[in-house]
């Protein structure tokens, strides 16, 4: 491929392609002329310089700046998508509030339930009786939380508190899906 | 409340321990910004350094992070693997990266800023020795073409797989190998050279 074609194999004085000679120290292989030529230690010592200098680059010190965060974070609030509202029953008039924002109260509220955590939440009112919502939501779940049925039975319990404690309003139904569960040691992040 | 987990705490722990990608992505796609924030504080570091070390530019570097969250917000809808979205990260920031290098004349390739960078972020505990290797290596790396300092940057200093970095560059794993292995001696002399 001609963006490669500059750097090709590197023949040694010794008449040794120094990818020989790096794969011997990979693979640990060793011959008679390899333990004695100059060249061929050279290139090892050259190999393990760039290894030193590799395990210092992936913990590379580099940090972001650290107005990095709030800039992303202030252009995607500002290019928020404003969601569904949903009515609440009010006395003195019309109010709503967004499901946006119903919805971060209840996966705080499943959030709660240790193992578990709130993925899609969505939030349906229910034209016929004033005050009410269908809730499905969907959950992740850690592997050996326990049985399933009692947590998810604690998950709908909470989230239809938090809907009236917090909200004001009430559930007609909490639909739940149980839609991954992840081993309890999983690592999200390498860094 | 006894038992409440926070999402957006501080520091890498509270982070790692927060909710899976897939569930962060979910949440994000439906308008929860706190989430969307909690996958920034997660991988803007990593996809910061792998842009420096690609750009040796410490003003691209941050540019081309900027865009890649932000284009992961506005592209959250189409992201149907919500598990891969860190690949879709590297996916983005490597392309990017390689789309600024081409553009780029060759001889404007070095940029004093990220040596001064590596000096300045210097860890009181990390000897001088040390940061003369990274300064070296990081130097080293812009002798490289750009195709195999994505490569080389991509599986040494991320260790993204070969599978992925061949699907990312449009290639095969096999030629991944070839430029990996390309790559490595071209650093091991450049470096040699400099000592």
């Amino acid at each position: 491929m001609a963006v490669n074609s500059r750097i090709d194999g590197h023949p040694l004085p010794c008449g040794r392609l120094v990818e020989d000679v790096f794969d011997d120290v990979e693979t640990g292989r060793t011959d008679a002329h390899s333990a004695e030529c100059e060249h061929c230690a050279t290139a090892r010592r050259s190999l393990h310089q760039l290894t030193e200098a590799t395990r210092l680059l992936v913990e590379d010190p580099a940090e972001p700046p650290p107005g990095l965060l709030d800039r992303v974070m202030a252009a995607v609030r500002a290019e928020l998508r404003r969601g569904a509202a949903l009515p609440l029953p009010a006395q003195l008039g019309p109010a709503e509030v967004s499901e946006q924002a119903v919805a971060v109260v209840l996966r705080y509220a499943a959030d709660s339930v240790a193992g578990v955590w709130a993925r899609s939440c969505r939030i349906a009112a229910e034209p016929a009786r004033p005050g009410t919502v269908r809730i499905r939501m969907s959950l992740s779940l850690r592997y050996g939380s326990g049985p399933v049925e009692p947590l998810v039975a604690e998950v709908r319990r909470r989230v239809s508190t938090a809907l009236s404690g917090q909200v004001g309003l009430t559930a007609h139904t909490v639909d739940l899906e149980l839609v991954d569960i992840w081993p309890y040691e999983r690592r999200w992040s390498r860094t | 409340m006894a038992g409440v987990r926070t999402t957006t705490g501080q520091g890498a722990t509270a982070i790692d321990a927060g909710p899976d990608d897939a569930t962060l992505v979910v949440r994000a796609r439906e308008g929860d910004p706190a989430a969307f924030e909690v996958l920034v504080r997660r991988y803007q570091r990593r996809i910061y350094q792998l842009a420096l070390r690609m750009t040796a530019s410490t003003g691209d570097a941050e540019d081309i992070t900027q865009e890649v969250f932000l284009t992961a917000w506005r592209r959250l809808p189409e992201i149907r693997q919500e598990a891969a979205f860190v690949g879709w990260l590297y996916r983005t920031a490597t392309n990017r990266c390689l789309n600024l290098l081409r553009r780029r004349r060759p001889t404007a390739e070095l940029d004093e800023t990220t040596t001064a960078d590596v000096s300045s972020s210097e860890d009181p505990q990390r000897s001088t020795e040390a940061t003369e290797q990274l300064v070296a290596l990081s130097a080293a790396l812009t002798t490289l073409t750009p195709q195999q300092r994505a490569v080389w940057l991509l599986r040494e200093a991320h260790g993204r797989s070969y599978d992925e970095i061949a699907r990312l560059l449009d290639t095969t794993p096999h030629a991944v190998r070839g430029r990996l292995a390309r790559a490595r001696v071209h650093l091991a002399e450049v470096m040699q050279s400099w000592r």
